[in-house]
């Protein structure tokens, strides 16, 4: 039945439209109310977060204090999220960035010391097991982290002087450091890239004779074999390195006290790292006083509350 | 010419021809569609092919059951050769009783098939690869029907004078020449031209993505699974026959037997792999050095190209001593010691020091006593060391560093004068004995009390220890280290190895 009447039915049904202006009206409604639920969920979640920034923040700095390390990645690394979220960029922000890396750094640290997992690389290369060792390492090793005070150098090697004429030099953030022990007669070598580095005072002056130490952080990517120089490279992935700053937990992960680096040493090399890691809390490397304890630390985290909190 | 005049002319043409409408069949053809004959009584149809037979009235083709009879007698058939035996033929199929025959209405004789073959070759700039596949084709399929080899060897002959041509016309495009390649395989003129062709290819190729180390990389990862012998290293081509591939390789190539092309594979790998490292060093801004490490690792046969690349990287360092720390000198020296440059390696320190010595001198006393050990490690030079040292006593008398120092070179005052006192003493005397005094087990404190302070320590956290590596002596000379594992419970440290370090490179 039509409006014109009793009509028969054509053999081939012409196809009903799928769009139709109702539906696509319809669509766009569901659409809108889609989208304004998941903003408003969104802005929900993110207000409820920033009310819980307090208690992460202050939670996570004591367990890091308190060497409870995985509690403190757990917390801080939380409160990271929130301060993304909520677009935070000032320095209380980047303090808080940085000591939850420095607890993940801490809370997923390497099973063993890199002797051992070099030994026992070395042994697997010498049995000639095609592959055995790389397994063994993607399978135990990569990914954790090492948390390391040594002398770092540049690698210092360039291609020929076109490239050089050329400007490609080496990486300015890049860097090498012997891993002073010898697997059988094999030297170690640990490459990086650490993008703090170019602005530590000190860094690529050649004529610095005695270099001073940088403790950093990093993930390992990979542990090779180089036969034509003999020679075992660390490799660290390329942007998880970072410079250590805070002087707790660096002695609670053991490093203090030491016969050899007094307190003040260690306090001094971390203020340098600090400032060119961008964390400008003059309190931080003095090691009477906890992060958190500090009159600067104390205002700024206060200050980021505050602002969480309105 | 104006319309009737046309209309006209076509009228004659249509009337004069000796078939009216039907095209020439050949006889294979015919044959083959013998089911049809009953049907095609009485048709008038033109069948051209090689007879067999042929009588005063009779004819047969060959392969053909059929009788071709004429009214009338045959005209003589003169033959100048045996394979002369090609024949026009026109006529009906006619019914005798229930059996089929071909009334002969017509009859001329044609040229034999080889003649036909040289007359049809396409000629002339206009000719495409096509024609010649389609002589290719009508020659192959008369050979097959009449048992020719010579026909069948002209169809080979067209396929490949075709294939010759769509690569010519393909020159310098890897898509058509990978085309010619397969259309090789179709036309079953062999694998080596398939190659030949793929070759050519991916020459193309290599110039299309040259500077782009991504699409180089996953050309050397084909070539290496592709092309055989591309990654056995012991597959080497003499240097003649390589150095005529760089210059004209698809000439090379095509020219060269199945044991020279596996040779020619590995140095298309090798100048490809080879090349790769370039670019990506270049990208990477990786050192001299490292470039040729990795040729060396890669590419064992090209040790000219590792080694001019350890040159370039000497040359390049041998410029830059001046801005060089100690560690990186020290692997300069080294590597020029290997190099067999000992005259390079002497200028460099004689370099480095000049640029330091200027600094050092301004430096009283403390800058003396490090400029002497400089001098002594670097150089064994203990003359210029002693001056120094003497210097520095002039300006602090009686300072005990530089007593001591001079001690261990065998000098004592005598008055106001240092002499000489012993001679035979170890060219460095600040290098450290054979540990001796160390054995695992003890503590942080033994260590310290046996050997001294350390002059690095490398700190590393694990999960529950801290580890702990000491060393002493001299980068430059021998260089133990030992190894403590600190406890994070107790804080207490423990010495579990001890290692000789290669001394800095």
């Amino acid at each position: 039945m039509t409006r014109r009447g009793i009509q028969a039915e054509p053999a081939h049904t012409p196809r009903r439209r799928r769009v139709t202006p109702f539906r696509l009206v319809a669509l766009c409604m569901v659409m809108l109310v889609g989208v304004t639920g998941w903003w408003s969920l969104g802005q929900l979640q993110l207000s409820s977060d920033a009310s819980r920034l307090r208690d992460l923040m202050r939670s996570g700095l004591e367990s890091l204090e308190a060497g409870d390390f995985s509690t403190a990645a757990r917390d801080l690394v939380e409160a990271t999220d929130v301060l993304d979220r909520l677009g935070r960029k000032d320095s209380a922000a980047d303090l808080i960035r940085q000591r939850g890396r420095e607890a993940a750094a801490a809370n997923g640290l390497v099973s063993v010391s890199l002797v051992d997992i070099l030994s026992d690389a070395d042994r697997l290369q010498r049995s000639g097991v095609d592959g055995a060792w790389r397994r063994q390492f993607q399978r135990d090793h990569r990914g954790r982290w090492i948390i390391m005070q040594s002398v770092l150098e540049q690698p210092g090697e360039r291609l020929d002087d076109e490239a050089r004429a050329s400007g490609q030099n080496r990486l300015p953030d890049a860097f090498e450091a012997e891993y002073p022990f010898a697997v059988g007669e094999r030297a170690v070598r640990l490459s990086g890239r650490l993008p703090a580095l170019v602005r530590l005072s000190g860094w690529d002056d050649p004529g610095d004779e005695d270099p001073r130490p940088v403790i950093f952080a990093g993930q390992l990517e990979a542990c090779r074999f180089d036969p034509g120089t003999q020679t075992w490279w660390i490799e660290l992935s390329a942007d998880t390195a970072f410079l250590w700053t805070d002087i707790v937990s660096y002695g609670q992960l053991g490093f203090l006290p030491h016969a050899i680096f007094g307190d003040e040493e260690i306090a001094a090399v971390l203020k340098r790292q600090s400032a060119a890691a961008g964390i400008a809390v003059d309190g931080l490397a003095n090691p009477g006083q906890a992060d958190d304890g500090s009159p600067e630390t104390r205002s700024k985290i206060g200050a980021l509350v505050r602002e969480s909190s309105r | 010419m104006s319309h009737p005049l046309r209309l006209v002319s076509a009228l004659v043409v249509a009337l004069s021809s000796p078939v009216p409408v039907d095209a020439v069949v050949s006889i294979e053809d015919f044959v083959k569609d013998r089911k049809k004959w009953p049907s095609q009584v009485g048709l008038r149809q033109a069948i051209e092919g090689r007879y067999s037979v042929t009588g005063r009235t009779l004819l047969r083709f060959h392969n053909c059951r059929l009788d071709f009879r004429s009214t009338q007698p045959l005209p003589k058939l003169l033959r100048r050769s045996p394979r002369d035996v090609n024949v026009l033929v026109i006529g009906r199929i006619r019914r005798d009783g229930s059996t089929l025959y071909f009334r002969i209405e017509r009859i001329t004789k044609q040229d034999d098939d080889l003649k036909l073959f040289e007359r049809r070759r396409p000629t002339g700039p206009k000719a495409k690869p096509a024609d010649w596949f389609q002589l290719a084709d009508w020659s192959s399929r008369r050979g097959r029907f009449y048992k020719d080899v010579e026909l069948q060897e002209k169809a080979s002959e067209a396929n490949r004078l075709g294939v010759a041509l769509a690569r010519r016309r393909a020159a310098g495009d890897a898509k058509l020449l990978r085309e010619v390649a397969r259309m090789v395989v179709t036309r079953a003129i062999g694998n080596r031209l398939q190659r030949a062709v793929e070759h050519e290819a991916l020459r193309v190729e290599l110039k299309s993505v040259r500077g782009k180390p991504p699409a180089l990389a996953a050309m050397r990862d084909r070539i290496a699974r592709g092309w055989p012998g591309a990654e056995d290293t012991k597959n080497r081509a003499e240097r003649s026959l390589a150095v005529r591939y760089r210059e004209e390789p698809v000439a090379i190539y095509n020219a060269a037997d199945e044991a020279d092309r596996r040779r020619l594979h590995r140095v298309l790998y090798a100048d490809l792999a080879i090349r790769l490292i370039i670019a990506e060093a270049r990208e990477a801004g990786t050192s001299g050095y490292k470039v040729a490490e990795l040729i060396r690792q890669q590419v064992p046969e090209a040790s000219a190209e590792a080694s001019q690349f350890e040159r370039m990287a000497l040359d390049s360092d041998l410029e830059r001593v001046a801005e060089m720390g100690r560690s990186e000198l020290d692997r300069l020296v080294a590597r020029l010691h290997t190099a067999k440059r000992a005259t390079d390696a002497d200028l460099a320190i004689d370099r480095w020091l000049g640029i330091r010595r200027e600094r050092l001198l301004t430096q009283g006393v403390a800058g003396r006593l490090r400029l002497a050990d400089l001098v002594l490690s670097l150089k064994n030079d203990r003359s210029t060391a002693v001056s120094m040292l003497v210097e520095a006593d002039r300006l602090k008398p009686d300072d005990p560093e530089v007593a001591e120092r001079l001690g261990q070179l065998g000098y004592a005052r005598q008055g106001k004068k240092w002499v000489q006192v012993r001679k035979d003493l170890p060219a460095a005397p600040r290098r450290v004995a054979m540990p001796t005094g160390v054995r695992v087990g003890m503590s942080g404190k033994q260590l310290m009390a046996a050997m001294g302070t350390p002059r690095r320590v490398s700190r590393l956290a694990a999960k529950r220890v801290i580890s702990e590596i000491w060393v002493y002596g001299d980068p430059g000379g021998s260089r133990i280290a030992v190894h403590l594992v600190r406890s994070r419970d107790d804080g207490t440290a423990a010495v579990r190895d001890i290692s000789q370090l290669p001394s800095r490179r």
